[in-house]
């Protein structure tokens, strides 16, 4: 049976890190650390679920002046619902290690 | 090696400009996005690869309008489109060197040549089981896609030069090892002698069939090893 869409290991990490801190913002490159995928791997996934309506994103400004604003993100309700149903379809999840979350 | 990270720090920064000139306009602020978070990134070797994350957002971008184009291809011209492309291109190729610009030297001074148009030709069969394979196709369908690139290409190739044999007779037999060979072979006619290997058509085309599956099996896999790479198993 062929994989349902957005039911890749890397999306399932990145689906339950989100889930685990749903009202926070995540920043790209706490994430990236956190679930130790590289930027290449992370932000593809990020980009297709905020083109589906699953991501919100918000720019913030640098914490830092003269550094650039920062992107973040959290799932959306169609997002959560996503996640669960993708999660819970493919249990046991070997979930992300979160250490803190989001912004 | 203060000076190493520097240019490091600095490539990244190049790396990620370039995708933000090449990243479809919608997917921009995603490049953006990475620049925001590479101050934080600490190493230059580490800013680098991240920065290599723009790469994957200008190619997930240029594969999707890609895969958007070909699956709006009817299917039967989906999958002989590199035949028939080859086959102009062939086609051409072989009436300028057999009719209009007939060359008068022996294929003995071309073998190098030659070598490289097979290898081209390889490669070109693979390429078309890679395309297909990249923009959705199964690995057998990119099999198949190279096979029948290579059956479309080679076959109009050859009809092209059995016509052009029988058309131009004279001009073809001025060419240097087809006179000797008519010469050798005890053949009263130069018709006969040009037409005596057409039995083998069907065999030829079955052993060009096996080559460019072999070709697509090769490229299509190739394509899905990178796909897995580059859309991120999304």
């Amino acid at each position: 049976m062929p994989r349902p869409v957005d039911a890749s290991p890397q999306t399932l990490v990145v689906l339950a890190a989100l889930l685990d801190a749903p009202d926070a913002w995540h920043y790209g490159y706490d994430l990236s650390r956190r679930l130790r995928l590289r930027s290449g791997t992370l932000y593809p996934i990020l980009v297709r679920l905020a083109e589906r309506g699953c991501l919100e994103t918000r720019w913030v400004e640098a914490e830092r002046p003269g550094r650039p604003p920062r992107h973040t993100y959290r799932l959306t309700v169609a997002g959560r619902a996503l996640a669960r149903s993708r999660l819970a379809a493919t249990a046991p999840v070997r979930r992300p290690a979160v250490e803190g979350s989001g912004a | 090696m203060r000076a190493f990270e520097r240019l490091l720090s600095a490539t990244a920064r190049r790396v990620l400009a370039w995708s933000g000139r090449h990243a479809e306009p919608s997917r921009r602020p995603w490049v953006d996005a990475l620049g925001g978070e590479l101050e934080l990134v600490e190493g230059g070797p580490a800013r680098l690869l991240w920065a290599l994350g723009g790469l994957s957002i200008v190619c997930s971008t240029r594969r999707t309008t890609l895969t958007r184009i070909w699956r709006s291809l009817p299917g039967p011209l989906r999958i002989g489109v590199f035949g028939i492309a080859l086959a102009v291109v062939g086609v051409v190729a072989i009436v300028w060197s057999n009719v209009i610009v007939p060359s008068h030297e022996s294929d003995d001074e071309y073998t190098t040549w030659y070598l490289v148009g097979y290898l081209v030709l390889f490669a070109y069969f693979g390429a078309s089981g890679f395309l297909a394979a990249w923009t959705g196709s199964s690995i057998r369908d990119a099999a198949l896609t190279g096979a029948i690139t290579a059956v479309i290409s080679i076959g109009i190739a050859l009809v092209t030069f059995i016509v052009i044999d029988n058309l131009f007779l004279d001009v073809v037999m001025q060419q240097p090892d087809k006179a000797n060979g008519f010469a050798h072979s005890g053949m009263t006619s130069q018709r006969d002698y040009v037409n005596q290997g057409n039995f083998a058509l069907p065999f030829v085309l079955l052993t060009v069939a096996s080559i460019g599956a072999g070709c697509g099996l090769f490229g299509g896999l190739l394509a899905h090893l990178l796909g897995r790479r580059c859309a991120a198993a999304v």
